[in-house]
């Protein structure tokens, strides 16, 4: 099919438009005839534009509750383009200098959490993206287990593609030794529409 | 993703004389040349997540390599200062070392998530890559930084300085401790070395 060909292309045109009036079509009221004579179609209303109603992003910070990740939170909440969450073993008290209003807190230890678990509570809060400064306490540094978010894209049903998020685990002081699985960083990524 | 000047720091030298910072994609050092694993575990990491980058799918990554963070708070300045409880710094203090404060390393958290949030030619220019967070200012001596550090807490005494060797030897010990009686792997070393070898950071390094 040549979509370039001007003639092809003013047909869907007219489709598209008939399609569009036949979901803005005038009921009269009951018991209330009209008599008017039926519009013509110049002179049906016209779809209003569709306004893009500004939602904000959403950021997921992990860690929240560690030096970074606190002045991370604050800056955000200042900036107030943003929907935040964040998630840390620990939630800082409500009067506690680290606890910052405006955000979500979740209390989960991300190392626990599998994969399936994370991606939902990705597509529950409809995450943008992650800003990941959690870290391995070092307590828990045998515990540590990769994680892995599964993030389908949907954009295109087509060509549904997969992608795997590997969320690393981050050290701040100490770090396993004796295990080669384990990768310490922090993440920064901005998933595609979920 | 945020990783570590440790990704291009073995260990074993200067950071300095490694590599050029701000390089958008440092070679990955073999594992063995690390002598500890943070760094070794962040340079692994660093390369898996700047290699799932993939901008035609609009999915972004990025890297923000940190030097030493402080801020108030932080367990190895800010809160010992509070506390007066700074008491002994490890090593002569003659080194220069790279340290940023906490908030300017959350803005360039900020600033690469809107870059990358916007899409498009930026966020593409931006994705898979790796960038160092610096003051871009000569660096400090530890033991200049801590200097002015505590003229802000007159409670804390003045440090004294515990040799090199001495330090090390006290945190073997400390992991050892930790890894038979309490089951956990501890290492306060790290903090050691960060703190005694020099760490350059300048935009004037950057290749990119």
């Amino acid at each position: 099919m040549d979509f370039l060909n001007p003639a092809t292309m003013a047909k869907y045109a007219a489709i598209a438009a008939i399609t569009t009036h036949a979901t803005l079509r005038i009921i009269p009221k009951k018991g209330k005839p009209s008599k008017a004579p039926p519009p013509k179609p110049d002179d049906l209303p016209q779809p209003a534009p569709r306004l893009k109603v500004p939602s904000k992003p959403t950021l997921l910070v992990t860690g929240g509750g560690g030096l970074v990740g606190t002045s991370i939170l604050r800056q955000l909440t200042s900036l107030g383009t943003y929907n935040i969450i964040s998630i840390d073993l620990f939630l800082p008290p409500p009067k506690s200098p680290r606890h910052v209003p405006q955000v979500k807190y979740i209390k989960a230890n991300m190392s626990d959490q599998t994969a399936q678990e994370m991606a939902q509570l990705l597509l529950h809060y409809k995450v943008n993206g992650i800003i990941h400064t959690a870290g391995v306490v070092f307590m828990r540094v045998r515990a540590v287990k990769w994680l892995a978010i599964t993030i389908y894209i949907t954009n295109n049903p087509s060509t549904r593609r997969r992608m795997i998020l590997t969320l690393y685990e981050t050290s701040i002081i100490g770090a396993a030794r004796s295990s080669s699985s384990l990768r310490c960083t922090y993440a920064l990524a901005v998933l595609p529409s979920l | 993703m945020t990783s570590s000047a440790s990704t291009i720091n073995p260990g074993t030298k200067d950071v300095n004389l490694i590599s050029p910072l701000t390089r958008p994609k440092d070679p990955f050092l073999s594992p063995s040349s690390f002598s500890t694993d943070y760094g070794r575990t962040k340079a692994a990491a660093e390369l898996d997540v700047l290699d799932l980058s993939s901008p035609e799918l609009g999915f972004y990554t990025a890297a923000l390599r940190l030097p030493g963070v402080y801020g108030m708070g932080d367990p190895w300045m800010g809160g010992p200062l509070s506390r007066a409880e700074l008491t002994t710094l490890p090593g002569n203090a003659d080194k220069k070392v790279e340290m940023v404060y906490v908030e300017n390393v959350a803005h360039a958290h900020i600033t690469a998530m809107a870059t990358l949030l916007k899409g498009g030619a930026a966020a593409k220019k931006a994705s898979g890559r790796a960038y160092h967070i610096t003051n871009n200012e000569p660096s400090l001596t530890m033991g200049e930084f801590v200097s002015q550090a505590i003229t802000y807490f007159p409670d804390n005494p003045t440090p004294n300085q515990l040799p090199y060797a001495v330090s090390l030897m006290v945190c073997c010990f400390v992991e050892l401790y930790y890894w038979f009686f309490q089951g956990h792997v501890f290492a306060p070393r790290h903090p050691v070395w960060n703190f005694t070898r020099a760490s350059l950071g300048g935009l004037e390094r950057s290749d990119s």
